[in-house]
Formats: structure tokens, sequence, C-alpha cells
């Protein structure tokens, strides 16, 4: 739908504050917008933003459910929705691994969803299959790692790591045609994943999981850091 | 080019010829008689050795089923095409005896018998049996097949089928919807009008539904359009053994039947059930340890034991119409296939169901009729009706397809179809190729397929973006990539992207407007505005100095390799693999500078396999690998022009 000038002008100054860091004045901007026009999907996913990175997740997810019935169509909220359950649930220090287990596992539809409306997003994939492997689904998560193989160009590393994770989890043995793609000269990584991944396998070792396992695994974390010297120095300095 | 039928099924295959005179005969197997009237169906039970290997296939393999669980697969039609996710999220897994796991490749399964086989190889060593028995039965090479789908496999499911056939050794491949097939068997008149065909389907393992319409399209071709699946994993013909099998333990006054009888009791309750397909009733002598009976299972019996089952099949059959807005007197067409719908107990509900529908009423009388005498029946019309299918072919693609072109200007993007395989094409077609014209800084790139669609009347079409294809370079400034398309003779629509520059960098994609993305229609030219990272050709590449290249060549040599030698005391793989390609990279780029990417994509390979064989310290990997980012600094160079 088209903007009026003064829809126009908060928008800009909410995506400013926005830009600028300044969260809470972008939910002040984004509060207007909402009351000016509450149909408007964008507004909801646009203060779900700003919420989220204030550390205001349950309204965060609030927020996104809005802008999800006002635009069933769109991929991005689904996956929004479920990165905002996720964080919520590291975010809590309160919160058991299995409650906290209990979260990735209602993400799974959402990400699914995501997905299911396009399948080209590559973060949303590994989303998904970090969500497998955070609640043990681990021949899911190999399920899931090849159907998104047609996708994954640019995450590719990253990729192929989760994969090889799910393998040893699962007690299988890795396939060397996944591993190769750790020494593909061009393979990128997000050291953002990275800390994920740390945080994931941290998760995992307070379980009473098979420690042999855990450890092969741990040895895959060690190896692909070190691979990837760059970002490996990124998450020491973090 | 001699086509065979093929009826493959979750228990049991069938294949059938035509020949130039329009006889059908029906392949028969490992012993089978020649007669036409006798079962000529091949199960499709394969049984494998311990190390994975075939042991045999068919009735053999069938009869082992019972004894070696984990050894004896059959019923992975199920698992053809569809994601491993998919199914173990709907508990549809838990059905096999045998070890199924996901395949990391494609996200489908893979079934463990020792070895893995993915669902494709399995089915095509289905159709290599049923292949090889009418070659040597017929007496000629077949290279062409007619295979029969159900009504409920999509487009991504059907082209599974097709590669399990080209491995099977097939180069032409017909996929025909079963109701089609069914259809042409029963000589159901079929034209232009839209008939509204219910098929239900009871096999083996499961029910299926499917409501569709039938009819001979303007592209010469006889259409099938499905309206609604549906169907129920739970009522086949082993869940009225199961049934039957029950009864009989009860008779006995058993609760549980003992281990070493189950085969046995569950041969005798199949029996019985097709007994009671053409009798009232049947008495069987029944002896299991110490205890001999002598049963009577009637009609009536059967009905009862089956009330869940049957009220599950009329429900089924009642939604199916209901959520496509149909009631029972509408239906122009109804096709019985599989083996349980000759029991009585289905005639009885269909006749009730359909009690307003005179057409069906016949058509279900008929049926019944017909499976009593002659060649077309129940289990046998699918495979026919491929046989017979032929004469409908139609032999060109009525959409056209393209990619969507990217013309860049100075500020803005336009976007444009370009249309490589125009509509109306003949099968096969060479299609064409698209140059790209500009470079991504990213080294990604996406290919957007375009399909064009008649409007009607013909005299004008849209586009709908149909699926995205993406494609990464390791080396974004010496990527020269085209995107080829084209149409095999299986109508099958194949692209094919290639880096020019580098000979490893291909992806090709079989069948690659399935499963689409979506169908959206977009409206074209597009104008947007240019985003950065995308390049017109005017980048030039600078080849380094020969001073560099020089340098470069040393470094390699007199460094790298020298470190990766003096730490490698014993393991000396890495090295010996590519040693001998670095030596000739390094001979020819000094005559032919070009190679100097290839020399440094190289040098990186080494670094990381070595390092990653424990070969090198970490802090002389780091050392080398900051060296390597130099060197890559002052090899690749551009200027924009």
């Amino acid at each position: 739908m088209k903007r009026d000038d003064h829809q126009q002008e908060l928008f800009f100054l909410a995506d400013n504050s926005y830009e600028n860091k300044d969260y809470a004045t972008s939910e002040q901007y984004y509060h207007q917008l909402i009351e000016a026009d509450p149909s408007e999907y964008s507004y909801h996913s646009g203060i779900s933003f700003a919420l989220r990175l204030q550390g205001k997740l349950d309204e965060a997810v609030v927020s996104i459910d809005q802008a999800i019935s006002l635009n069933p169509q769109n991929a991005n909220l689904y996956w929004m929705r479920a990165a905002a359950m996720k964080s919520f649930a590291c975010q809590q220090p309160d919160m058991s691994i299995q409650e906290r287990r209990e979260v990735f596992r209602q993400s799974i539809p959402y990400e699914q969803t995501s997905l299911s409306l396009d399948p080209t997003n590559e973060e949303a994939w590994l989303d998904l299959i970090e969500s497998r492997i955070c609640i043990l689904g681990f021949h899911n998560a190999i399920g899931d790692l090849g159907r998104s193989n047609r996708y994954i160009q640019r995450l590719r590393l990253i990729w192929a790591f989760l994969g090889s994770l799910a393998f040893v989890l699962a007690g299988m043995e890795t396939d060397p045609e996944l591993e190769a793609i750790f020494f593909e000269p061009g393979a990128s990584f997000n050291a953002w994943c990275l800390i994920e991944l740390e945080r994931l396998l941290k998760d995992l070792g307070q379980e009473n999981f098979d420690p042999l396992r855990l450890q092969k695994a741990k040895n895959y974390m060690d190896h692909f850091i070190e691979h990837k010297t760059r970002g490996g120095l990124l998450l020491r300095l973090i | 080019m001699k086509t065979l039928s093929i009826d493959f099924g979750s228990a049991n295959s069938l294949a059938a010829y035509r020949d130039e005179k329009g006889t059908v005969t029906l392949i028969r197997h490992d012993g089978q008689s020649l007669s036409n009237s006798d079962t000529k169906h091949l199960p499709s039970f394969i049984a494998f050795h311990s190390d994975g290997s075939v042991k045999c296939i068919g009735q053999e393999a069938k009869s082992l089923a019972a004894t070696h669980p984990k050894k004896v697969i059959w019923g992975f039609k199920r698992l053809l095409g569809l994601p491993y996710t998919y199914l173990q999220e709907r508990g549809e897994l838990e059905r096999f005896t045998y070890d199924i796991l996901p395949d990391w490749r494609d996200g489908q399964c893979r079934c463990l018998v020792g070895k893995n086989y993915t669902p494709v190889e399995l089915v095509s060593m289905i159709l290599q049996k049923l292949k090889k028995d009418a070659e040597e039965q017929i007496g000629v090479p077949f290279d062409s097949v007619a295979l029969t789908s159900p009504a409920y496999f999509d487009s991504s499911r059907n082209s599974r089928l097709k590669e399990a056939a080209r491995m099977a050794g097939f180069s032409h491949i017909l996929i025909l919807a079963e109701p089609v097939a069914a259809a042409i068997a029963r000589n159901i008149a079929i034209d232009s009008s839209r008939q509204i065909t219910l098929t239900c389907d009871i096999g083996a393992g499961t029910l299926d539904i499917s409501l569709g319409v039938i009819y001979y399209s303007d592209e010469r071709e006889v259409k099938y359009e499905t309206l609604i699946n549906t169907g129920n994993t739970s009522c086949g013909g082993i869940d009225i053994d199961y049934h039957i099998s029950r009864f009989i333990l009860k008779k006995l006054g058993m609760e549980e039947t003992p281990s070493d009888f189950r085969g046995e009791l569950l041969k005798l309750a199949e029996e019985a059930k097709m007994d009671l397909s053409r009798e009232e009733k049947v008495c069987r002598t029944v002896q299991i340890g110490g205890i001999k009976k002598s049963i009577v299972i009637t009609r009536q019996d059967l009905a009862h034991m089956c009330e869940e089952l049957l009220f599950s099949f009329r429900s089924q059959l009642l939604a199916a119409l209901d959520q496509a807005n149909y009631l029972p007197g509408q239906i122009d067409t109804l096709i019985l296939i599989g083996g349980p719908v000759i029991l009585p107990m289905f005639r009885d509900l269909l006749a009730d169901i359909f009690s307003g529908n005179t057409r069906v009423l016949q058509q279900l009388e008929a049926f019944y009729r017909e499976n009593e005498q002659g060649m077309v029946n129940r289990m046998t019309a699918t495979a026919i009706g491929g046989a017979m299918y032929h004469k409908y072919v139609s032999d060109r693609c009525p959409f056209g397809y393209g990619f969507e072109e990217i013309i860049l200007r100075d500020e803005e993007i336009e976007y444009k179809p370009e249309i490589l395989i125009p509509m109306n094409s003949v099968y096969p077609h060479p299609g064409g190729a698209l140059l790209v014209r500009y470079s991504n800084g990213m080294g990604l790139y996406e290919f957007k397929l375009i399909k064009q669609i008649p409007l009607t009347g013909g005299a004008s079409s849209e586009y709908k973006f149909v699926s995205i294809l993406k494609f990464a370079v390791r080396n974004a400034l010496f990527a020269n990539i085209v995107c080829e398309m084209s149409m095999n003779e299986n109508k099958e629509l194949v692209v094919r992207i290639r880096n020019l520059s580098r000979s490893d960098e291909t992806v090709e994609y079989i069948g690659a407007d399935i499963d689409p993305c979506s169908e959206i229609t977009v409206q074209y030219p597009i104008h947007a505005k240019r985003p950065k990272n995308i390049q017109d050709k005017s980048v030039e590449i600078l080849p380094p100095e020969e001073a560099t290249l020089i340098g470069f060549s040393e470094w390699v040599v007199n460094t790298l390799m020298l470190s990766v030698i003096s730490s490698a005391k014993e393991n000396k793989k890495p090295i010996d693999r590519v040693e001998p390609v670095m030596k000739e990279v390094l001979a020819e780029s000094k005559r032919q500078p070009v190679r100097y990417q290839q020399l440094f994509n190289q040098a990186g390979c080494l670094l990381h396999n070595s390092y990653s064989l424990g070969m090198l310290h970490p802090e002389t990997k780091y050392t080398l690998e900051c060296d390597l980012n130099e060197w890559q600094d002052q090899l690749f160079t551009v200027t924009v022009k």
C-alpha cells in the first residue's frame, strides 16, 4: 500500500534510529506508525527488530505474529519468528537445556514454513539444520542438509561443518566428499555461525551424551576454527 | 524402437508389450506359464546377501521376506522422491523392516542392506529385471519404456522414476498417470470434454484416492489434472490379511501368534482373502502346535472384521469429493486399481456411495464382470493401458523456457526474459545458451528460470518465474559463465551452468523445472537500481607483472613446498598428490602466464591439506597463509574502464 507523507517521514525516522542503533527511539516511531496504519505488516516486522535488539524478545515474537497474520506469504517473517524464539531461549539464564530444546523444537515448523515459501534462503536452512542438531534429531539434520544442497553456495563451509557434526553425533561415518568442502579455497564462512556453534556444542556437552562422539565433534570444531584462521582469531577475541 | 510398458508397484510389477499388429502380450517371469490369463506379476522384492550384493529379485526374494526382514527390501516405491524428514515426521519409516537413513546429497532416503542403496537404484533393479525378462521373451531389445505412475506422484517423484528407468538402460522414457492408463485399457472414450475421474487404488500397503480430470488436450496429448489426492497408509491388502489372521487366532482360542507360525498364518490369511473374492465362504484346516481345527470364514465375517477399514475407505472417498466440491452423482468415470478392490465388500460399498449415479454403477458392474474373464483386469489394466498409449503421445512442448536476462545500464539494471526454448518446440530440442555479460564481485550468481505459458487463444503469452538456480565460482574475476538449456527426448528440461575458465565448475540440472520455488507471474521488463556488486564486463583484469609471477613461483617452490616437505616425516600423501600437478603448472605458467590462477589454487589446496593431516605446525601454517593472501592481492588485480 502507498504510505502518506507523514508515515513516510515517520518510517524514515524509525529506520534512521535503527541504523544509529537507537532501538528505543526506533520502537517509539514504529508505535506511531502502527497507530497510523495497523494493517501494514512491515511496521510490525520493523518494530519486532527494534524490540529484539533491546532484549524484549517476548514482545518481538508478538509483533512478528501480527506481521505474519497480515502477510502470511512473506517467507522472512516466519524465519524471523523462529530466530526470535531461539534468541529468547538462549538469553534466559534460568531456562534448562530441556526447556531450551523445547523452544528449538517449536521453532522448526516456522523455519520449514519459511523455506517452503523461499527455499533459497541459505541462512534459514542453516538455522533449521542447527535446530535439528539441538534437539538431537541428527538424521533429520542430515536429511535437511541434503534438501538444502542445491541452494547453498555462499555459506558452504559452515553448511559442511554442520553436516559433519550431525554425522559424528549420530555415530555415523562422515562422508569424505562432505569433508572435502572444508578445503575448498573459495569456501567462505560466517563468524557469527561459529559463535552459535560453540554454544551448541556447550549445550550438548551438558547432556548425558556419548563422550566419545562429543569429543570427536569438538575436535571437528577446533579443526574447523583452525582451518579458517581468521575465524578462529575472531572467536577467541570475542 | 520397441516400447515396453511397465506398471511398477509397491508389491508387484507388471510389464506388457504391444506389437505392430496391436496384440498385447504380458511378460512372464521365472517359470510363469505362457498363457495370458495366468498371473504375470513380478513381486517388487529384492533380497540381498550380507555384503550388500543382490541375491535374487521377484518371487524368490518375496519368499525370504518373512524370515529375513532386514535383508529383503520391498515397498520402496513409497520412499521414491520424498525427503527423509517428510517421511520421518509422518511416521512412515516405522513401517519398514529394514534400516533407512538420510542421504546428505539430496535429503532423500538410502536403504541400508550391507550396502547403501537409494530408492532410485532399487527401482532400477526391478525395471532392469523386467526389461531383461521382456527381451528374453520377445526376442528384441527394448530401449523405450512407458512407465505408469500413481496419480499422487508429482513431477519431482516422476523425475526420480525417469532417473531409475534411465539407470535400468532405457533411453526413451514416457511417464503416464495410472488413471489415464487404466482408462485407455478399459476403452473409456477420451475426448476434449473434461471427464471427472475418481481413481481408487488399493494396493498391498496403502489406499490412494485421486480425483482428477482426464481430457484430450490442445497439445494432442491425454492429460490428467489432479484435483485432490488423499490416502491412508494403513488401509491396504496387508491390513486385510492382518484382520483375517486375527480372526483365525480368535477361532483357535489364542491371543498371540506363536513367532514360528507368523509367516504361515499370514500366508493362510492371504489365500483366504483371495478365495473370498470368488466364493461366498472358505473352509481351512489350521494346525498350530497341538491344536487342529477347521475354520469357516464367510464374506460377511470378512466385512465385519474389516468394518473399521471400510469406514476409513468411505470417509476418505467422501472427504475427497467434499474437498473438491463434487457430489457422487457428478463423477463421470470410476477407475479401480489394485488386488483387494475385487473383494465384494468394496463393490457393495462403492455401489452404496454411487447409488444415484447410473454411469458409475454401469462401470462398476462391467468392472466386476470383466475381472472374472479376459486379460484386462484390476491388476493388469495400467500396464496394458501403457502399452496402448503411444498413439496419443505429443512430440511438442507447449511451454517456452528461458532465463531472466540482466542488462546493465549506467544507473539502472533491466531484467527481461531470454527464451532459449520457444513454445511448441519439438522434442528433443537443442535449446540455446546465454553468456553472462556481467561479473559479480561476490562470486555468486543467481539465474532465474522463466516459463513462457501461452494464454487462451494462443495469441500471446505470459511469463512465470519457476525456480532459481545458484552458481558459485571460486574466483569471481576470472569467471566466464555460460548457461545452456535444452530439452531431451524424455521431455525433461536440462540446464547446464558452466564457468568456461574452470572445467571443474559445472552444474547440471535434469528436470530443472520440477519442484518449482513458485509459479508467480512476472511482468517484463523490470527496471531497478543497479546493485553495487554487479559490474559489467568492462572490468579489465590486469595480468600480473612478470617479476610478480616469477616471485610467486619461487615462493611456491622455495618456501611453501620446502616447508611442507621438511615438516613431512612419514606422511607425504598430500605432496605426492599435488607435486606433479604443481610442477606441471609451474613449467607451463612460465610459457603461459594465465595458468598462475591454477597454481594459486593448487598452492592453497596443498597448504590446507598438509595442515589437516597434521604435517604443519599451526604457526607455520598461519605464516604461510598470510604470505599466500599477500600473493593473492598482487596476482589478482583489476581496473574498471
